[in-house]
């Protein structure tokens, strides 16, 4: 019982460190600003199907997750971002992204234009190819699905 | 003389082992008594007979775990869960993929097994609510518990319980349903995705009750949340339900003094 709930209740270092990492998050404001799926024929978010959208909303949340992650890679790229925010050759303040998502729900690709760095594009496409986002896409969504991001300044 | 002593020395031990098991028993019974919130909860509602699907993880003797099921109802950290599977608690925890995060109750229903509790944001989506469609009679729903919702979604399960209608409960949705204890507080949903009840108790091998939507509804506009409704279908209908409810919901823990 004791041990158990000892594992329930994190120590202050780690909860510390948790913190941290949250308000690094918080700070570099990778926030999706509107989720729309769009291909040739385009559709809006305003007129696509809300199971469209609730999974474009699963993507950027997935997204944003994997971008705060507590990995040598997510750290890495917001080292790059808080390093280079606002510089001109610093990442632009928003960027577009196209993913596709397989049936499985695992990200198959990712396209964004070039971050002016090389690792860093390489990173934050590793970074947002990682994983499955946890539900099937709707079969008849149109892909890629088109996530807009704020990168926001940080020094 | 040596076996005198060994039997001096067995009688020692049984009559320690036997004031242990005493005072284990004490311990055991009254502070379950007094602090399970499972009790206290049945006996304001009179619910007696009926049986909360909250879990007590572990046989108590200072303390107690209770497991439950929450999910999110805005985009700023509301979860809704069942109010015996938090009320009472001095530590409520939400637990969901790698996050570990501590609640607070916002507020309690007084008539219904209803909970609003936050938490600091919003992870994975919010439920949607319908504008108006309710459940129909023998629709099949989909219920479970947070914990189970993995091997459901593996299993790809489209529902699992079917909706009865008789009237004998008002204020409830009344569903014929497998899920047990780990799921109060779980959401009941349709086969759109949508939010038709908010799982409370079981009360006969096949009959559990969820609070009903306009109740919930009801309860959620009283306490400012900004909930979401919509009556269009929130998910494909080839998406495994089980998927969308890991979506919404999380694993909740109540720990008691």
């Amino acid at each position: 019982m004791r041990r158990q709930y000892g594992e329930l209740i994190r120590s202050p270092s780690s909860s510390s460190r948790r913190q941290a990492i949250a308000a690094a998050c918080a700070l570099l404001a990778l926030v999706s600003a509107a989720a729309a799926a769009q291909t040739s024929p385009f559709r809006d978010p305003a007129s696509a199907p809300p199971s469209w959208t609730q999974f474009a909303k699963l993507v950027k949340y997935r997204f944003e997750e994997w971008l705060g992650a507590d990995d040598a890679i997510a750290a890495r790229f917001r080292v790059y971002l808080k390093a280079h925010a606002g510089a001109s050759d610093g990442p632009p303040p928003k960027l577009i992204v196209q993913a596709w998502v397989s049936p499985d729900g695992s990200v198959e690709r990712v396209s964004f234009p070039a971050l002016g760095d090389a690792g860093a594009t390489k990173d934050l496409t590793t970074i947002l190819s990682s994983g499955n986002v946890g539900e099937h896409p709707p079969p008849e969504m149109l892909q890629p699905i088109r996530l807009r991001f704020s990168l926001g300044a940080v020094k | 003389m040596t076996f005198l002593a060994i039997r001096a020395q067995i009688a020692g031990h049984m009559l320690t082992a036997a004031g242990c098991v005493v005072v284990i028993a004490q311990l055991w019974s009254l502070p379950v008594a007094a602090q399970s919130p499972l009790q206290h909860s049945q006996r304001r509602q009179g619910l007696d007979a009926s049986k909360p699907l909250a879990l007590p993880q572990d046989p108590p003797i200072v303390g107690r775990l209770l497991n439950g099921t929450a999910f999110f109802v805005d985009q700023s950290g509301s979860m809704l869960t069942a109010r015996h599977a938090v009320d009472h608690c001095a530590r409520i925890v939400i637990v969901k993929e790698q996050h570990r995060m501590q609640a607070r109750i916002v507020a309690l229903s007084v008539k219904y097994d209803l909970a609003l509790i936050k938490v600091s944001k919003t992870l994975g989506l919010a439920a949607v609510f319908p504008r108006g469609t309710v459940a129909a009679a023998n629709e099949m729903v989909f219920a479970n518990a947070h914990d189970a919702l993995p091997r459901m979604r593996d299993a790809g399960v489209l529902a699992n319980s079917r909706v009865e209608r008789d009237g004998s409960e008002p204020g409830h949705l009344i569903i014929d349903s497998p899920v047990t204890y780990g799921a109060s507080g779980a959401p009941v949903l349709d086969k759109h995705g949508l939010v038709q009840g908010v799982i409370s108790r079981r009360t006969r091998l096949d009959r559990v009750l969820a609070v009903g939507l306009a109740e919930t509804k009801a309860f959620l506009a009283a306490n400012g949340v900004d909930f979401e409704q919509d009556d269009r279908p929130q998910v494909s209908p080839f998406t495994p339900s089980a998927e969308r409810a890991a979506s919404i919901s999380a694993h909740v823990t109540c720990l008691t003094n």
